[in-house]
C-alpha cells in the first residue's frame, strides 16, 4: 500500500452521491409532513438523477455506464476471483457493485417517479403530474410510490452491509474515497481520467432544467 | 333425559345459533358499514383534489369549486355516525380507521367536527367568487382532514 494516491471519483460524482443520499433522508423525513419540502427533494432528485445520466455517458471515466456496467459472466468472474482473493485492485466499481449502482439509481428514479403522479388521502398534497389523473389512480401511485421506498431502504441497507464488509473482511475502506476522491493501491493503477468542464456545465444546466420542469409539472409556460 | 332437561339444552342449542347467528349479521354489516364509509370518504377525496386542480387555473370555475366544497359540506357532519361500535380493526375487514376513535370518542367528535365550518366558509367564498380567499380557505379544508387523519387513522 505504499504507491501514491491515486485518483478514483471526480468531483462531480462524489458531490451527486452525497447530496442524493442526503435529498434521500429529506424526502424519507418529510413525507407526509412537510410536503413542500418533501416535493422540492423530489424534484432535486429528479435533477440529480438527470444529471447523473448524462454523467454517466459525458463524465470522468470511473463515472461511465460504459466503463462499469458488466453482464453476469463478468460478475462471476469477479466473484470466483473474489473468494480466491484474486480480484484486481481497479480504480471505479467492481462488476458487482455496478448492479448495486445501477439498482440503488432505478429505484430512487421508480420512486421519484411514482411520488410525481400520488396523491394524499384527503386529495390535498400531491405531486404535480395527479391533477392528469383521477384520484383513485393517483391513490394507487401513491400507495405504490409507499412500495417502492422499500425497496430503496432495502437496497440502501444492502450498500452499507457492503461496505461494512469490505471494511472489516477486506481491509478496504471505501467511504474515504467518496469523500477525498482518491485512494491507495498496492500497484500502479490506471486511475480516474477526468472529463474536461465543459461536460459538467452542460450536466448542471441538464440538470437543472428537468428539476425546473418537474416542479412545473412539465408543464410550458 | 328429562323432558326438563331436553328442553334446556334445546334452548342453550337456539340460545347459540341466534349468537353465532348474530355475529355473522353484525360481521356482514360491519363490512357494509367500512365499505360505505371508505366510499363517502373517496368522493369527499375526488371533490377534495378537483377543488385543488380548479383553484390552481388562471380563472378558476367557481361555481365548480362551489358544487365540490357543497358535496363535501353534505358528508362532513354524518362522519361521526359512520363510525359504530364494531367497525374499527377488529372488525376483520380491511380499514385504517384506528382503535382511538372508540377509546376517545371525544376527541373524535372534536376532530371531525372542525370540517364541517371550513368547508362552508370554502363553498361561501367560492360562491361569492373570492378566487383568493377560497385559495386560502382550502388550506385550512386540507388542514382539517389532516388533523383528524393524523390522530384517527393508519397511516
Amino acid at each position: 500500500m505504499s504507491e501514491s494516491p491515486t485518483p478514483v471519483w471526480d468531483g462531480p460524482t462524489r458531490l451527486f452521491h452525497w447530496a442524493l443520499a442526503s435529498l434521500v433522508v429529506v424526502a424519507w423525513l418529510t413525507a407526509g409532513k412537510q410536503m413542500t419540502l418533501h416535493r422540492g427533494a423530489g424534484y432535486a432528485i429528479l435533477g440529480l438523477l438527470a444529471f447523473r445520466v448524462w454523467w454517466g455517458f459525458a463524465g470522468g471515466s470511473t463515472a461511465r455506464f460504459s466503463q462499469f456496467v458488466r453482464g453476469p459472466s463478468a460478475i462471476r468472474a469477479y466473484l470466483s476471483g473474489s473468494r480466491r482473493g484474486e480480484a484486481p485492485e481497479r480504480a471505479g466499481h467492481n462488476p458487482l457493485g455496478a448492479v448495486s449502482v445501477i439498482a440503488l439509481l432505478g429505484s430512487v428514479a421508480l420512486q421519484a417517479g411514482l411520488g410525481l403522479f400520488a396523491i394524499d388521502e384527503d386529495g390535498f398534497e400531491g405531486g404535480p403530474l395527479a391533477d392528469r389523473i383521477d384520484f383513485d389512480l393517483a391513490r394507487q401511485f401513491a400507495e405504490w410510490h409507499e412500495l417502492s421506498f422499500r425497496l430503496i431502504q432495502a437496497l440502501v441497507v444492502l450498500h452499507l452491509l457492503a461496505i461494512l464488509y469490505y471494511a472489516v473482511r477486506k481491509r478496504e475502506d471505501l467511504v474515504r474515497p467518496m469523500v477525498t476522491g482518491v485512494r491507495r493501491f498496492s500497484g500502479p493503477i490506471q486511475g480516474l481520467v477526468r472529463a474536461p468542464l465543459w461536460r459538467l456545465a452542460v450536466g448542471v444546466g441538464i440538470g437543472l432544467a428537468v428539476a425546473f420542469a418537474a416542479s412545473r409539472g412539465f408543464k410550458l409556460g | 333425559m328429562t323432558p326438563s332437561r331436553r328442553l334446556l339444552s334445546a334452548a342453550v342449542c337456539a340460545a347459540a345459533l341466534a349468537l353465532a347467528g348474530g355475529a355473522a349479521l353484525a360481521a356482514v354489516n360491519a363490512k357494509t358499514v367500512i365499505e360505505t364509509r371508505q366510499t363517502n370518504f373517496k368522493s369527499m377525496g375526488k371533490a377534495m383534489k378537483a377543488m385543488g386542480e380548479g383553484l390552481k387555473a388562471d380563472a378558476p370555475d367557481m361555481a365548480a369549486i362551489a358544487a365540490n366544497a357543497a358535496t363535501i359540506r353534505g358528508f362532513a357532519p354524518k362522519i361521526t355516525t359512520w363510525f359504530p361500535k364494531g367497525t374499527g380493526p377488529e372488525a376483520g375487514v380491511k380499514t385504517e380507521a384506528k382503535a382511538e376513535i372508540w377509546t376517545d370518542p371525544a376527541g373524535f367528535a372534536a376532530a371531525a367536527s372542525r370540517l364541517e365550518p371550513e368547508v362552508a366558509k370554502l363553498e361561501t367564498l367560492a360562491r361569492a367568487g373570492d378566487v383568493a380567499g377560497a385559495r386560502a380557505q382550502i388550506r385550512l379544508v386540507g388542514g382539517a382532514c389532516k388533523g383528524c387523519h393524523e390522530k384517527f387513522r393508519q397511516d
